[in-house]
């Protein structure tokens, strides 16, 4: 995990906007990965990014500074993450692709935005709980125990939800051409 | 070491946890089984795949500038304030109505019924009315009256409505 320092943290938590501006800079794109990570679209990451700085800003007051500020920060963008995944609940999904990320598709030439593309629809045909792990694996950097501390489950587990993710995330990505982009 | 086993400890190595007892295990495996290498290569791709971040990105001044550009604490400061007088508004309402309405609603049914019997066989009913519910709802509301409990016609009806 990439850190920011006790006195930025503390400043947050005392309501200082230029602290909650360096940790935007420096949390951002993983923000940004684990959003498209979990939500599949380019905008759908956007605006979950915003809401995860301004959700964590609301909320700094529950933050101990005494205590690291990633296992908190990165828990609150999870929860953020599964309560948007059940509002979508409420419109059933189609099992094709999803409109917005064909016209993206078709749209695109450049074959490292399709591989993208392909990369996040896989990653949609898994259960939340393993594309979170994956995302706070590769997009937070985090290493095992510190996915464990976030999600509040064992490394056990987070090692079981590892490897079933990544097992089901190569399915999804063969299945939906992601290595004939290699072949 | 089977296939099975091989393609759970090919996911573990790629995604970096893997023990050094299970990897060697692993190798001797793969010497000899070109499906589990072929496996191997396309954990690796899927791993790379994961690992590329997106060519689309949201800069940080943009962020920035929509985080503080939508309020922050002054949206959900008033989400708060109406929270804070509006739940015990309502529920100060929903008491009042209780008390003020229920002497009303109850009075004159010319029932020896007390308040709480009415409510339990009101209950009764509804059961009653969930179990038959598969295979004719609409002929036991259309039956049923309250009558049989001591309730007037008006509050009968209501009951059914």
């Amino acid at each position: 995990m990439t850190g920011i320092d006790r006195d930025t943290t503390q400043r947050f938590h005392d309501g200082d906007l230029e602290a909650l501006e360096e940790i935007i800079e420096n949390y951002q794109g993983s923000v940004f990965g684990i959003g498209l990570k979990l939500m599949g679209t380019v905008e759908d990451a956007k605006d979950y990014s915003q809401d995860v700085f301004v959700h964590a800003y609301e909320k700094r007051q529950k933050y101990d500074p005494e205590r690291p500020f990633e296992p908190w920060f990165y828990k609150l963008a999870l929860n953020l993450g599964r309560q948007r995944l059940r509002k979508r609940r409420e419109v059933p999904r189609s099992e094709s692709m999803p409109v917005e990320m064909v016209e993206e598709t078709a749209e695109r030439s450049f074959m490292q935005s399709e591989k993208e593309d392909l990369v996040r629809y896989a990653l949609q045909k898994l259960k939340p709980k393993y594309r979170e792990c994956l995302a706070l694996r590769f997009e937070a950097d985090m290493q095992l125990h510190e996915i464990a501390q976030t999600l509040g489950i064992s490394l056990g587990t987070v090692k079981t939800r590892l490897r079933r993710g990544l097992m089901a995330f190569k399915e999804a990505y063969v299945k939906v051409g992601g290595l004939n982009e290699v072949y | 070491m089977k296939c099975t086993e091989a393609e759970h400890v090919i996911a573990e190595m790629a995604l970096g946890f893997v023990s050094e007892n299970k990897r060697k295990e692993l190798e001797d495996h793969l010497s000899g089984c070109a499906h589990c290498r072929q496996e191997a290569e396309h954990y690796s791709v899927a791993v790379e795949a994961l690992k590329a971040g997106a060519s689309e990105r949201l800069t940080a001044g943009e962020l920035v500038e929509r985080v503080v550009s939508s309020g922050l604490d002054g949206k959900s400061g008033n989400n708060l304030k109406v929270m804070k007088i509006g739940v015990p508004v309502l529920a100060a309402a929903a008491v009042f109505l209780a008390v003020v309405i229920s002497p009303m609603f109850f009075s004159g049914t010319g029932s020896d019924m007390t308040r709480l019997e009415v409510l339990e066989a009101y209950a009764e009913d509804l059961e009653a009315a969930g179990m038959e519910n598969d295979y004719n709802y609409t002929m036991y509301n259309a039956e049923f009256n309250y009558e049989h409990y001591g309730v007037s016609d008006a509050v009968s009806e209501y009951l059914i409505e």
